[in-house]
C-alpha cells in the first residue's frame, strides 16, 4: 500500500525556490574567480585570417586572451558527443562523419556565433568591452544555407575532407515497398517542411572551472544535463589524463535538451583555469545563446504512403532530411534515425523505407530537443493520416482507428526493430473523442461553415518513444543509483540526474520513502555531481521514471532486505513476519514489538557482533538498472532497439482562423495521456502543461530565421517569441494507465510528449479548418503570415491567375 | 571609468556602492548586494526575470541604470518571507505548483506583489494581460494563473 507514490505530494525543491534561494550557476561564488567573454564570428563561413588580441590583452583589467591558434597548441579537438568512440556503429547503417573542432575557430568560422577568441579580465563587464576588442581578418565563403541545396551536386562543402555535406546517414527497407505504392488505392505524396526552434531555458548556459594545483583536481562547475560525461570529454580534449576532475551540475533553470552537449565554453574555462591557476567563469548573455547553444527540430521530408480502399495504409517510403548546422560534437544526429525509425508511430506499417539524412549548414549545431526527432515524425505521419482520410472519404478517427496497433499485440515490435511496451491505443482515443464530444464539435463546426467561418478540429495521436541509449556512447543504457540508510535511520540517495525542474528529488523521495518505509521528510537525494555516483547519462529522453526509479527501487529493495534480516535477527523472527512503514520495523503477528528504523542501522554501523551470519556491517546499495527492452546489437535485418518505453497520448484542438489575417484562435485544447503509473500525478500536470508551451511556441510563435547570408534574424527574445501567458491555451487533461511492464515501478515517462502535439494537432485544424478553401498544410510553423499565405497561393491556383 | 555613488534601500536594508555608471540595477543586487535570488534571462528586456520592486512599482532590474536607483526603496523576493515565514504568494504558488526550475519564479512572484495590491480580486483575463512580460518556459503558466488566484483569495 503506497503512502505517498501517486500523491500530488507538494515539490521539496520549491521550498527554496520561492525565496530566490536556489543557487543557479550564475550564482556560484568562486574566491578569486576570473570572468571569460567570448568573442563571436559575425560570418556564417569565413576563412579566419588572422586573429589580433593585442588590443584586447592592452584593456585594463585584462589577464589573458587565447585565440584558435593557442587553443590549437593547448588541446585537441573536441571529443566526439554523444559517441564514445568515431567508429560507433558495427552495421553498414547508420553511418556517421565526424569533423575536428577545438574550441575555438582555427582556420575557419562555419556559423554565426561561433567562438574565435575568448578574453578574460577581473571584471565581468570589462571582459565584455575587451572581446569587443578582439580583432579578426576573415575572408568570406560562400555560405550553405539551404538543407536541401547543401545536398546538391557542386555545393559549397563545410569539411573539405568530407566528399559532400553529409554527416549521417541511414537507410532501411523492409518489405516490397516501391511496388506496393504502386499497387494501392491511394497514395499520399507530399513534401514537409518543418522549421529550426529550440528549447530556450529561462537560464542560460555558464561555465566555471577551477584548478587545485596541489591536488591535481580540477573541478568543473557547468549548467549541464550530462555532469557525468563531461569528465571524460574535458580531459580528453585537454590532452590532460594526469589530472582528476569532478563536474557538478548545480541547480538548473532548464534544460529541454540543449543543455545535454559537449559545448566548447566546457574547454575553454579548464584551459584558462589551467593556465592562470585561478577560477574563470563564463556566463551566457542571451543573445550568445541564441547563437552558441543548440538549435533543433529543422527538417524537409519526403512521405509516400499508399492505402488501400478500406484505409490501411499497407505501404510507407520516407526521406529525411535534417538540418544540422556546423558539425560540432553534438546529439543532433540522432535526429536523422529518430525520426526515420518512427515515422510508422503508432500504426501498423509492415513494409518501409527510409533513407534519412543528417546534413550540415553553415548555422548553429543542432542538438537533442524536447521530443528529440519524434516531434518531426509525428507530425509527417499525421499529416498523413489527415490527407488520406480526406482522399478516402474517412473521417480522421476512422482512419486511424483502422491502423492503430491493438491492445492484443503488445509487446509489440515495430516494423523498424522497436519493441512498443504496452498501450492501448483505441482507448485513449476513443476517451479524447468521447471527453471532447467530438460529435458535438462536428456539429457546431457545420453552423459556423455555414456562416461563411472557419472552425476545424485537429487530431493527433502521439507516440512518444523514450528512455534511449546508443551502442558505443555516454548515454551508455543504465542508470547507477546509490541508496544508504545512515546510522541515524535516515535515508540518502545518491543519482546521476540534475535538479532541473522535473523535481526528481522530490519523486526519488516518494518512491524511496515507500521502498523503505521511512518518512518522505526522511529521505535526502543528492544529484547533479559526478563525484557522487559512478556513472550517469544523465538527464534526457524522459528516462528517470524508467531507469533512474527503477535503480533506486532495486537499491531499496536490496537495503531494505537487510534491514528486515537484521531485525529479525533482533526480534528473533522470521524477516516475512514484519514489515516497514513510517521509519519503523513492525511485527504483522505481535503487534506492539517492533523496531526503529534507527535501531536497526545503529546495530549495522555500530553493533556489527549482533548481525546475522556474515552480513557485511552498513546499509547501503548501489543498483545499476539497465535499460529495458532494448538492444545495442542490431539484429539480422540490421536493426537496433534503442528505445525502453511508450508512452502516448491524443491530443484534440478545436480551432477557428481568421481568412483574412491568417490567425488561429484556439477554442478548446484537449489531451488524454498515458504515462504509465505516475508518482506525482501534480508533477505529471505541470510537466505535460510546461510541454504544451513549447508546442504552442513552435507552432505559432517560434522561429529561427536564418537569411540567404547566414545570419540569424531572431536572434534575442525581442524576435525569438516563446509564448507569454496570454499566448497559452486552457487545457483539459486526462490520463489512462497500461503500466510500463519492463520495470519495477511501471511509470513511463511523461516530460516530452506535450510538446510534440500542439503543432501536429494545430496544422490538422488548420488544414481542416480550411478545408472549404482546399488548403493544405505541409508546412511548419502556423504562423499568421504563413497560413495566409498558404490561403492566397491556393486561391490562385483556383482562379488560375 | 568613472565612479558614482549609489544609495539604495534593499529589503529594508540600506547599501552604499561605488560604482561603475553603466552598471545594471539587476547587477547591483545581485554582484554587489549579493541578493541573487533576481535573475537574469535575457538582454532585451523581454523576460522578466529580473523584476523587482522599485518604489512600489515593478521595473525590469536589467533595464534600469544602477544610479537611477540611488536614493530608491527597492523590494526583491529575498524580502517577501519575514522570519522564516512565508509571504502567503509565496504558499500560493508552492500549494498550486506554480514553479517548477525556479528561475523566473522571483519575476513572478514581484509582480504577484504589486499586481494583488492594485487589483486584489483579478479576473483571468487581466491576469494574463498582467503577466505577458514574465516568461516561463517550464510551467506552461496555468498553474501560475491559479497560483495568483490562490493568493488573492489568501490575502483577501
Amino acid at each position: 500500500m503506497a503512502t505517498y507514490v501517486g500523491k500530488s505530494i507538494k515539490r521539496k525543491e520549491s521550498f527554496d525556490s520561492i525565496q530566490g534561494k536556489n543557487t543557479y550557476l550564475a550564482d556560484i561564488e568562486v574566491p578569486g574567480m576570473l570572468h571569460a567573454c567570448v568573442h563571436r564570428s559575425p560570418y556564417a563561413h569565413a576563412r579566419v585570417a588572422q586573429v589580433d588580441l593585442s588590443e584586447a590583452l592592452a584593456q585594463p583589467g585584462v589577464v589573458a586572451a587565447l585565440s584558435g591558434e593557442d587553443v590549437r597548441r593547448l588541446s585537441r579537438p573536441m571529443a566526439p558527443f554523444p559517441f564514445t568512440k568515431t567508429k560507433p556503429y558495427t552495421s553498414d547503417y547508420p553511418r556517421v562523419r565526424f569533423a575536428d573542432h577545438y574550441c575555438l575557430a582555427v582556420d575557419r568560422v562555419r556559423h554565426v556565433g561561433e567562438a574565435v577568441a575568448v578574453v578574460v579580465s577581473e571584471d565581468r563587464y570589462a571582459a565584455a568591452d575587451a572581446a569587443e576588442a578582439v580583432r579578426v581578418e576573415y575572408e568570406p565563403l560562400s555560405p550553405v544555407v539551404d538543407v536541401e541545396g547543401a545536398l546538391e551536386r557542386g555545393a559549397v562543402r563545410l569539411y573539405e575532407q568530407w566528399p559532400d555535406n553529409i554527416q549521417y546517414e541511414f537507410r532501411f527497407s523492409e518489405g516490397p515497398v516501391d511496388e506496393l505504392l504502386k499497387e494501392a488505392s491511394v497514395v499520399i505524396r507530399e513534401r514537409i517542411v518543418q522549421h529550426r526552434y529550440t528549447g530556450t531555458p529561462m537560464e542560460t548556459r555558464g561555465v566555471i572551472a577551477s584548478v587545485d594545483q596541489r591536488d591535481n583536481l580540477l573541478t568543473l562547475w557547468s549548467s549541464t544535463q550530462v555532469p557525468h560525461a563531461l569528465p571524460n570529454l574535458v580531459l580528453e580534449t585537454l590532452g590532460r589524463t594526469d589530472l582528476k576532475i569532478r563536474v557538478i551540475s548545480p541547480t538548473m533553470g532548464g534544460g529541454f535538451g540543449i543543455k545535454w552537449a559537449f559545448y566548447p565554453e566546457e574547454v575553454l574555462m579548464p584551459l584558462l583555469s589551467l593556465q592562470l591557476n585561478r577560477p574563470v567563469g563564463w556566463r551566457e548573455s542571451r543573445s550568445e545563446h541564441m547563437v552558441a547553444s543548440h538549435h533543433s527540430r529543422a527538417q524537409v521530408d519526403y512521405v509516400e504512403a499508399g492505402f488501400d480502399r478500406s484505409g490501411r495504409i499497407t505501404a510507407l517510403k520516407t526521406k529525411v532530411i535534417v538540418d544540422l548546422g556546423a558539425a560540432y560534437p553534438s546529439g543532433g544526429t540522432s535526429l536523422a534515425f529518430v525520426t526515420a525509425n518512427f515515422i510508422p508511430g503508432p500504426y501498423r506499417v509492415d513494409n518501409y523505407s527510409t533513407t534519412s539524412f543528417g546534413v550540415v549548414t553553415n548555422k548553429t549545431a543542432a542538438g537533442p530537443h524536447r521530443a528529440n526527432g519524434k516531434a518531426e515524425s509525428n507530425f509527417i505521419m499525421e499529416r498523413v493520416m489527415d490527407r488520406a482520410a480526406m482522399e478516402l472519404g474517412l473521417g480522421k478517427d476512422e482512419i486511424r482507428l483502422r491502423n492503430l496497433i491493438q491492445p492484443h499485440e503488445f509487446p509489440y515490435t515495430c516494423v523498424t526493430g522497436s519493441t512498443y511496451d504496452s498501450g492501448d491505443y483505441p482507448a485513449c482515443l476513443r476517451k479524447a473523442l468521447a471527453e471532447v464530444d467530438y460529435g458535438g464539435l462536428l456539429t457546431d463546426q457545420d453552423r459556423y461553415r455555414r456562416e461563411g467561418r472557419y472552425r476545424g478540429i485537429g487530431l493527433a495521436f502521439l507516440l512518444e518513444p523514450l528512455s534511449s541509449l546508443r551502442p558505443n556512447a555516454y548515454n551508455a543504457g543504465y542508470e547507477t543509483v546509490t541508496v544508504r540508510v545512515d546510522p541515524v535511520g535516515k535515508a540518502w540517495v545518491f543519482s546521476g540526474d540534475m535538479n532541473m525542474s522535473m523535481s526528481h528529488r522530490t519523486t526519488l523521495s516518494q518512491v524511496v520513502a515507500d521502498e523503505l518505509g521511512v518518512r518522505f521528510e526522511d529521505v535526502q537525494v543528492f544529484e547533479g555531481d559526478s563525484a557522487l555516483v559512478s556513472s550517469s547519462s544523465g538527464s534526457y529522453a524522459s528516462r528517470f521514471s524508467t531507469v533512474t526509479i527503477s535503480a533506486a527501487i532495486k537499491a531499496c529493495r536490496a537495503v531494505k532486505t537487510k534491514i528486515l534480516a537484521i531485525a529479525a535477527h533482533q526480534l528473533r523472527t522470521h524477516p516475512a513476519a514484519l514489515e516497514c512503514a513510517g521509519g519503523m520495523v513492525l511485527s504483522q503477528e505481535k503487534p506492539g514489538v517492533a523496531l526503529t528504523v534507527k535501531e536497526v542501522a545503529n546495530i549495522a554501523y555500530y553493533s556489527i557482533n549482533q548481525l546475522p551470519g556474515n552480513m557485511d556491517p552498513g546499509l547501503h546499495d548501489t543498483h545499476y538498472f539497465i535499460n529495458p527492452n532494448t538492444s545495442f546489437e542490431p539484429d539480422a535485418k540490421g536493426r537496433t532497439s534503442n528505445f525502453s518505453t511508450f508512452p502516448y497520448a491524443v491530443h484534440v484542438a478545436y480551432v477557428e482562423v481568421d481568412a483574412t489575417t491568417g490567425e488561429t484562435t484556439i477554442l478548446k485544447y484537449l489531451g488524454v495521456d498515458d504515462c504509465g503509473n505516475m508518482v506525482n500525478p501534480m508533477i505529471v500536470g505541470t510537466q505535460i502543461t510546461g510541454a504544451i508551451s513549447h508546442g504552442v511556441g513552435g507552432a505559432f510563435l517560434e522561429e529561427l530565421v536564418y537569411d540567404e547570408q547566414g545570419q540569424l534574424l531572431s536572434g534575442t527574445f525581442a524576435d525569438y517569441l516563446i509564448p507569454s501567458m496570454q499566448e497559452m491555451p486552457d487545457l483539459e487533461l486526462h490520463h489512462m494507465v497500461t503500466p510500463m511492464p519492463f520495470t519495477p515501478g511501471g511509470f513511463k515517462g511523461v516530460g516530452e510528449i506535450g510538446a510534440i502535439g500542439p503543432p501536429v494537432v494545430l496544422a490538422s485544424a488548420i488544414e481542416d479548418a480550411l478545408t472549404p478553401l482546399g488548403v493544405k498544410i505541409m508546412r511548419l510553423p502556423l504562423k499568421p503570415e504563413n497560413i495566409w499565405r498558404a490561403i492566397h497561393e491556393q486561391n490562385t491556383k483556383k482562379t488560375g491567375e | 571609468m568613472q565612479r558614482i555613488t549609489v544609495k539604495t534601500t534593499i529589503n529594508g536594508t540600506d547599501y552604499s556602492f561605488e560604482v561603475e555608471p553603466r552598471l545594471l540595477l539587476v547587477d547591483l543586487i545581485r554582484d554587489k548586494a549579493r541578493l541573487t535570488g533576481t535573475h537574469t534571462g535575457c538582454d532585451t528586456g523581454n523576460c522578466g526575470a529580473c523584476t523587482v520592486l522599485m518604489n512600489g512599482l515593478t521595473v525590469k532590474s536589467c533595464q534600469v541604470l544602477a544610479p537611477r536607483a540611488h536614493g530608491a526603496e527597492i523590494r526583491t523576493v529575498e524580502g517577501l518571507a519575514k522570519h522564516g515565514t512565508l509571504h502567503p504568494i509565496q504558499e500560493a504558488f508552492w500549494e498550486c505548483d506554480g514553479l517548477e526550475c525556479g528561475f523566473c519564479t522571483p519575476g513572478m512572484l514581484m509582480t504577484t506583489v504589486a499586481f494583488l495590491e492594485e487589483n486584489p480580486r483579478p479576473s483571468d483575463e487581466e491576469i494574463r494581460r498582467t503577466y505577458s512580460g514574465n516568461l516561463c518556459r517550464c510551467t506552461g503558466y496555468l498553474n501560475i494563473i491559479k497560483a495568483v488566484k490562490r493568493a488573492a483569495e489568501m490575502m483577501g
